[in-house]
C-alpha cells in the first residue's frame, strides 16, 4: 500500500517562509541522520548513512530491577555512526547486577567494532518527579567510565511542566536531552505549544520525532542555540522504501 | 530445588529479537478519555479492541479461556505515574503487574544475558553438583575440573581468547567424561562449533547421567547457535530467515526433540522447548510455530506470570511480524490478529482486513461463536461502521452477574453501538452494565459512556447528583474544568460530601473563568468559599493529576515584580467597580503572567469533540487573554501615559525571548512588535519601561 508522501523535503520546507510555523509535514527518515533504532524494527537502509544512532539496548522492567532484559540478539558493529546504546527503564532502584550488566554491554558493543559515544537512557520521568530522577542520574553518572557521554530522554511538557531548578540540575549531569514528541505512533496533538516553551530548557537537547508522524519545525527552534537537531524513531515497516 | 537454567521463554527473549515497537508505556501517554477506537493508542482498556496493544487482547482471551476473572487483582502502585492515566486506562506493563505482582527474583541472568554466555554461572553451579554426585570420581580430579571449569570465563569476556589448558592427570572413566564436556563447553562458548558439535554428540552415550543429558541438549543448543552465526546484521538485528543457515537449523531442531523425547521432563525441558520455538521462527515456519503457541495458550496457566511471559513471545515472533491472518492457527491467535487488522491503514503495516476475509474464517472459530461474532461485529463497528449489524450480531445481555473480558467486550461494543444510533435506550444500557461489571477496569469504562452520554444530552447534573453511579475522578473533574456552568461549579465547590481534590478543582476552575470572562462580581462572591489552608503551590500544568490543586494562588499568590499592583482580590473590587479600569486590568495581567496562567487553558488542552468533555462548554462569556488586555490599553487615547507604557513594554514581552507568543489570542506581525518597540522608546522615552527594553522579538 502506497504511503501518504510528504509533500516536499524537509530541509526544502526549511527554506521557505521565515517566521511562524511551518505547515506540519509527514517525517520522511531520508531528510535526517540521526535515529532510534528499537527493537524489533528491521534495520532500513537510510541508516547507512547516519550520523549518529541511538540503539534499544534492553530493559529494566517495573516488576525486576535485577535484571536488564536484552532485546537486541547480538551486539551491533556499527562503525559509520556514533552510537548510543540505550536502556529503557520502567523504574530506577536498580540492583548492582543491572550496572553490571551495562557496564558489559557497553565493552561488548565496542569489542563488536561499535563506535560507542554514550549511554542514554529512556525513563518517562514525570515533571513532577524530576528531582528524583536527577539524584538517580548523578549516581549514574559516577558510575559511567569518563569516555562515556550521558544522554536522556525527556517528556514534551518538561520545558512548561518542569521544575526549573530540577531541569537546572540536570544540566550537569547529562551531555544532552532527547526531547520525543510522540506518544504511540503519532505526534503528540498540540505539540506546537509545548514547543514554544522548549527553548526554556537550560541544557543542549535534540528533537526526536516519529517515522511518518506530523512535524512543522517552530521558527524559534532554529535559533536555539542548545538545540542540537533532530532524532527520528523509526517504526517497523516492512513496505519501507530500500 | 536451584533453577539449572532459565526457563524456556526468557531463554527465547535473551537470545531473540524482541521489544515489540509501538509498545504501550515507551513515551508519555496521555490518553484519549473516550471507548476504544479504531487506532492504536498508548493506552488500553479492558475492552478488546482494534486500539488496544495486541498483548492486551490476547491476555485477555488466555485468561478468560480458563475462567479466570480478576478477583485480587490490584493496579500496581507506581509513584511515577500515579493517577497520570486515570482508572480506566492502563498499559501492558500495568496489566502485567496487576495479575502478576512483581515478585522478587532469587536469581539474576548474570552479566552475560542476550548472548550465549547466559548460562556460564549456572552451568558451573551445575556442573560443581554433577561431579558431587558421581561417587566414582575422586576429590582430586574434581578439584582438577573445576579449576579448569573456572577458565571458561574468558571465553565470555573478550573475543578470541586462548584456548583454556587442561589437567593432564584426569584418567578416570568418569574423569574424562566430565573432562570431554568441559571441552566441548569451552568450545562452545569461544564459537567452536564444529568441536563443540563432535564432543558432545560422542557424551550423548557418557555412563554419567549428567553429562549424558546436558550434553543432548547442549547439542541443540549448538546447532542453533551455529545456524544462526552469520544471520544478524551490522546493527545486532535478525537478518531473515535466508540467512540462517537451514542445514544446521534443521539439526538443532532434530536435537531438541531428540533431547525431549529422551528427557520429557528433563532438567533442560522447558528450555529445550522455548529452543525448538526459535528455530521455527528462525526458519520463518509461521504455520508450525502458530500452532504450537496455540497448544501453549491453552496448557499455560493464566494465573502464574509465565502467561503472560508467553503472550509477549508471541506478539515478538509471530503477530508483530505476520502479514495476514493465513498462516495462522488457532481462535485466539486468529482473533488477536484480525482486531490489529482493523486499524486504519495508516501508520500500520498490514493492509484493513475485509469483512470477506473474515467471514471466511468461520470454520476456524470452529465452537468459538462468541468470538468470531465478537470479531464480526467489531469489523462492523470499526471498518465499516454499520452499527445496526453491530446490534443484530450481538443480543443484549447487559444484565450479568459479572462478565468475562471477552462478554464485557460483546456489550460495551453493543452499546457504543447504540451510541452512534443515539438509541434513546443507551444510558439505561449502560446502567445495567454497572450491576455485574468488574469494579477494576471495567466500571470505570461504563462510567465513561455513561457520562459521555449524559454530557452529550445535556444532562451533566447528573453526573454530579447524589448517589450519582459515576465516582471515577478523572470522569468527574474532567466535565467540571471543560464543560461545567458556574453554577455547577459552585456547587461543587460546596459539596461537603466530594473530596476535596474535585472540591478544589471546582473552585479553581470556577475562579479563573470569572476572571478570565469578566465575572468580577461572581468572582468576588465566591471568593469566600476560598479555605484559608489551601494551598498555593504546586504550578498549574496538570491540575487534575497533582496532589494538591494551587486553588490558593487567588489569595496568595504572586502580585508584582516592578508594577505596583495590590492583592488579586483589590485588583478585581477595582474591576467590578469599572471593568476598564487600566492599572486594574495591567494587574491582572501580571496576575496571569506571574502566577503561571500563560501555560494554563490555552486551547491545545481541550477534548475533541468525541472525547469526554469536548462539547462545548456551558461556562457563559468568553475569555480575554492577556494579550487583549494590553492591546486594548495602548489603543485607549484615555489611559494614563506611565501606564501605556507598562502596557507596551507587556505587549512586546509577550514575545521574549524568541519570537513564541506567551500571551494568548492571535499572534501579531513582528512588524507590529516593532511599531509598539518604537512607540514606547519614542513616545514614552522618560519611562523606566522604555529604559529598561532593549529588543523586540
Amino acid at each position: 500500500m502506497k504511503r501518504a508522501r510528504a509533500l516536499l523535503p524537509f530541509a526544502a520546507a526549511l527554506l521557505l517562509g521565515s517566521c511562524g510555523e511551518r505547515a506540519a509535514q509527514r517525517v520522511d527518515p531520508q531528510d535526517h541522520q540521526a535515529f532510534f533504532l528499537w527493537a524489533g524494527v528491521r534495520p532500513p537502509a537510510v541508516l547507512a548513512r547516519a550520523k549518529t544512532i541511538y540503539i534499544l539496548s534492553g530493559e529494566v522492567r517495573v516488576d525486576d530491577p535485577a535484571r536488564l532484559i536484552p532485546l537486541r540478539p547480538q551486539a551491533p558493529h556499527v562503525a559509520h555512526a556514533e552510537v548510543w546504546l540505550t536502556v529503557r527503564a520502567e523504574r530506577l532502584d536498580w540492583d548492582e547486577g543491572v550496572y553490571r550488566q551495562i557496564g558489559r554491554e557497553l565493552d561488548r558493543w565496542r569489542a563488536a567494532g561499535s563506535r560507542v559515544v554514550g549511554l542514554q537512557i529512556d525513563f518517562d520521568a514525570r515533571t513532577r518527579g524530576l528531582d528524583r530522577y536527577a539524584a538517580f542520574l548523578a549516581d549514574l553518572r559516577r558510575r559511567l567510565p569518563r569516555h562515556y557521554r550521558l544522554s536522556i530522554t525527556g517528556l514534551l511538557d518538561w520545558s512548561a511542566g518542569g521544575d526549573p531548578a530540577a531541569l537546572a540540575s540536570l544540566h550537569w549531569l547529562v551531555d544532552e536531552v532527547v526531547i520525543q514528541t510522540y506518544q504511540g505512533r503519532r505526534t503528540i496533538p498540540g505539540y506546537e505549544r509545548y514547543m514554544a516553551s522548549l527553548t526554556r530548557l537550560p541544557l543542549p537537547y535534540r528533537v526526536a520525532l516519529v517515522e511518518r508522524g506530523a512535524w512543522g519545525a517552530p521558527s524559534a527552534l532554529a535559533r536555539d542555540p542548545e538545540f542540537r537537531g533532530y532524532v527520528v524513531f523509526l517504526l517497523p515497516d516492512s513496505d519501507r522504501s530500500k | 530445588m536451584r533453577r539449572l537454567v532459565l526457563p524456556a521463554v526468557a531463554t527465547l527473549l535473551a537470545l531473540s529479537v524482541s521489544g515489540p515497537v509501538g509498545a504501550s508505556g515507551d513515551y508519555g501517554c496521555y490518553p484519549a478519555w473516550k471507548l476504544p477506537s479504531r487506532d492504536f493508542d498508548c493506552a488500553d482498556r479492558a475492552v478488546l479492541s482494534p486500539g488496544n496493544d495486541s498483548r492486551v487482547n490476547l491476555f485477555y482471551l488466555l485468561r478468560d479461556r480458563q475462567g479466570l476473572g480478576s478477583t485480587g487483582a490490584k493496579r500496581p502502585t507506581d509513584s511515577w505515574n500515579d493517577g497520570f492515566y486515570g482508572s480506566a486506562f492502563f498499559d501492558w506493563r500495568q496489566l502485567r503487574g496487576t495479575f502478576y505482582p512483581a515478585v522478587a527474583t532469587d536469581e539474576a541472568d548474570g552479566d552475560y544475558a542476550g548472548s550465549r554466555c547466559v548460562s556460564l554461572a549456572s552451568g558451573g553451579q551445575a556442573f560443581a553438583a554433577a561431579m558431587t554426585a558421581n561417587a566414582k570420581l575422586s576429590a582430586w580430579e574434581r578439584e582438577q575440573l573445576l579449576m579448569a571449569r573456572g577458565g571458561l570465563v574468558r571465553r565470555c569476556q573478550a573475543t578470541g581468547a586462548e584456548a583454556t589448558g587442561w589437567p593432564a592427570n584426569v584418567k578416570s572413566a568418569p574423569g574424562r567424561e566430565f573432562l570431554g564436556y568441559l571441552q566441548a563447553a569451552d568450545a562452545f562458548y569461544g564459537e567452536q562449533w564444529d568441536a563443540a558439535r563432535q564432543g558432545f554428540a560422542t557424551l550423548r552415550s557418557a555412563r554419567d547421567p549428567w553429562v549424558a543429558e546436558t550434553a543432548a541438549y547442549m547439542l541443540g543448543r549448538t546447532e542453533l547457535n551455529a545456524a544462526q552465526a552469520a544471520a544478524f546484521d551490522e546493527y545486532g538485528s535478525f537478518a531473515g530467515p535466508a540467512k540462517v543457515d537451514t542445514a544446521a537449523l534443521a539439526r538443532a531442531s532434530a536435537g531438541f526433540q531428540d533431547y525431549l523425547k529422551r528427557y520429557a521432563r528433563g532438567r533442560y525441558a522447558a528450555s529445550a522447548g522455548g529452543l525448538r520455538r526459535r528455530t521455527l521462527w528462525l526458519a520463518g515456519d509461521a504455520a508450525a510455530l502458530s500452532r504450537e503457541y496455540e497448544r501453549l495458550l491453552a496448557a499455560t496457566p493464566g494465573g502464574q506470570k509465565g502467561a503472560a511471559d508467553l503472550v509477549e513471545e508471541i506478539d515478538n515472533k509471530l503477530l508483530i511480524a505476520a502479514r495476514g491472518p493465513d498462516g495462522l492457527d488457532g481462535p485466539l491467535l486468529l482473533a488477536t490478529l484480525d482486531l490489529m487488522m482493523m486499524r486504519s491503514a495508516e501508520g500500520s503495516e498490514r493492509p484493513v482486513i475485509t469483512a470477506a476475509q473474515i467471514a471466511a474464517q468461520e470454520s476456524r472459530f470452529v465452537g468459538r461463536a462468541d468470538l468470531f461474532g465478537f470479531v464480526t461485529a467489531s469489523h462492523a463497528y470499526y471498518v465499516a461502521g454499520d452499527m445496526r449489524r453491530v446490534l443484530q450480531l450481538i443480543p443484549d445481555a447487559a444484565r450479568q452477574p459479572r462478565f468475562s473480558a471477552l462478554e464485557f467486550s460483546r456489550q460495551v461494543l453493543r452499546g457504543m453501538a447504540l451510541a452512534g444510533l443515539r438509541d434513546r435506550n443507551e444510558a439505561g444500557f449502560w446502567r445495567e452494565m454497572l450491576g455485574g461489571v468488574d469494579p477494576l477496569y471495567q466500571r470505570p469504562i461504563v462510567e465513561l459512556a455513561l457520562a459521555q452520554n449524559w454530557e452529550r444530552g445535556g444532562k451533566l447534573r447528573e453526573v454530579f447528583a447524589p448517589g450519582s453511579p459515576i465516582t471515577d475522578a478523572g470522569i468527574r473533574e474532567i466535565l467540571l474544568i471543560q464543560v461545567a456552568d458556574a453554577a455547577l461549579l459552585r456547587a461543587q465547590a460546596r459539596a461537603a460530601q466530594a473530596p476535596r481534590h474535585e472540591r478544589d478543582v471546582a473552585l479553581f476552575t470556577l475562579l479563573y473563568k470569572q476572571l478570565s470572562r469578566g465575572d468580577y462580581a461572581g468572582f468576588l462572591g465566591d471568593y469566600a468559599l476560598l479555605r484559608s489552608d489551601a494551598k498555593a503551590e504546586g504550578g498549574l500544568w496538570n491540575l487534575r493529576q497533582q496532589e494538591d490543586v494551587p486553588v490558593g494562588l487567588f489569595r496568595a499568590g504572586t502580585w508584582s515584580d516592578g508594577y505596583a499592583c495590590p492583592a488579586l482580590r483589590t485588583t478585581v473590587q477595582a474591576l467590578a467597580r469599572n471593568p476598564r479600569d487600566v492599572k486594574a486590568r495591567l494587574c491582572l495581567g501580571d496576575f496571569y503572567r506571574l502566577n503561571g496562567f500563560d501555560d494554563y487553558g490555552a486551547d491545545g488542552s481541550a477534548p475533541k469533540p468525541d472525547e469526554l468533555g469536548g462539547t462545548p462548554t456551558r461556562f457563559a462569556g468568553r475569555p480575554v487573554p492577556r494579550a487583549a488586555l494590553y492591546a486594548d490599553i495602548i489603543a485607549d487615547a484615555a489611559a494614563p501615559a506611565g501606564d501605556k507604557a507598562y502596557a507596551l513594554y507587556r505587549a512586546v514581552n509577550c514575545y521574549a525571548p524568541n519570537g513564541n507568543n506567551a500571551c494568548g489570542g492571535a499572534d501579531v506581525p513582528q512588524s507590529q512588535r516593532r511599531a509598539w518597540f518604537q512607540r514606547l522608546k519614542t513616545d514614552h522615552a522618560a519611562s523606566p519601561w522604555a529604559q529598561k527594553l532593549r529588543y523586540y522579538w
